[in-house]
């Protein structure tokens, strides 16, 4: 989850202060890494994904006017980076497989919290595991549309598909989920 | 409409309200019912993924600090040379004309050198 960066650093950032970037690094690092993670499937290119991120943002942080929230335009930012390099290397890219896994969740909002259930929290980490799994396109539409709230055209324009197409790869990568996570994992146990 | 026909429409959990004919068809089939709850299930679950990230590398974070500083000052540098020229025309011409100048002869240079190995290629002789 992206903390809310304050405002003034955000000014500061665009006035080109360096300890102003600093700050907003450390504020967000794990999050560009995840949504990097979750878009490429593969921890080397979430990991230079993020890095670029960060290089652009020199570019184009000054065009952020705070009309949206500062997560939202960073989830932007960051996912069009990681879908550029997706792309650039998915010939190179072998999927991985589910058992190879293992990238655990930090604790979230509720992570302190003694009354979140071991099965919710099983759940979770089976599902951030299914995403990885999934081909490609399906995990960037999936990532984009039901884990950060992006519009179909957003998600068209970026993946430079239709929105018909991008809403087939939706409906593709929910089934695919929701056999992963409920039928497979029922054969298993 | 069957089952499989029904399990078209219910990755759409979040969409739309079902045709007439598909919610008389869930009404009748527990196991389309228990579908569509774990769609819904699922998509709770994802929209709250994102307040969970996953642990990036511990190296990561200096790195990125490193490689955005490094970039921030070499672009300040190259701003503020920018500004210098800017405040003396004369001194931003002449470095213009000299660069030209360079270049120019660079193209030159290179082109005899190229048209020079041209001609040392013996007629007749078989490439590659």
């Amino acid at each position: 989850m992206v903390t809310e960066v304050p405002a003034e650093v955000i000014e500061a950032c665009q006035q080109g202060d360096e300890a102003a970037f600093e700050e907003l690094i450390r504020l967000t690092n794990a999050s560009v890494y995840t949504v990097s993670l979750r878009i490429t499937g593969n921890p080397d290119d979430a990991a230079e994904a993020a890095q670029e991120t960060y290089i652009k943002l020199l570019r184009v942080i000054r065009q952020f006017r705070g009309e949206a929230k500062f997560s939202t335009w960073l989830y932007r930012v960051t996912t069009n980076v990681a879908i550029t390099s997706m792309r650039r290397k998915s010939k190179r890219r072998t999927e991985v497989a589910m058992d190879q896994q293992g990238w655990e969740l930090l604790p979230g909002p509720e992570g302190d919290d003694p009354a979140v259930s071991a099965q919710r929290s099983s759940l979770r980490q089976r599902l951030q595991d299914a995403i990885l799994a999934l081909p490609e396109d399906h995990r960037a539409v999936v990532v984009m549309k039901d884990i950060y709230g992006l519009e179909f055209e957003e998600i068209a324009e970026q993946l430079q598909v239709t929105e018909g197409a991008a809403r087939v790869r939706l409906f593709r990568a929910r089934k695919k989920l929701r056999s992963l996570l409920y039928d497979e994992h029922a054969e298993r146990a | 409409m069957d089952c499989n026909e029904i399990r078209e429409y219910l990755p759409a959990f979040d969409e739309q309200t079902y045709e007439t004919a598909v919610m008389e068809h869930l009404q009748g089939c527990e196991e389309c019912r228990t579908r569509l709850k774990q769609y819904r299930e699922l998509g709770l679950e994802m929209g709250a993924l994102s307040a969970y990230d996953v642990a990036p590398p511990q190296w990561l974070q200096a790195a990125i600090i490193e490689t955005t500083l490094e970039r921030l000052h070499r672009t300040a540098a190259l701003r503020a040379a920018s500004r210098r020229l800017g405040e003396h025309p004369g001194v931003a011409a002449g470095g213009a004309l000299l660069l030209a100048g360079v270049a120019g002869a660079a193209i030159l240079v290179k082109g005899r050198h190229h048209r020079k190995r041209v001609e040392l290629t013996p007629a007749g002789a078989v490439t590659g």
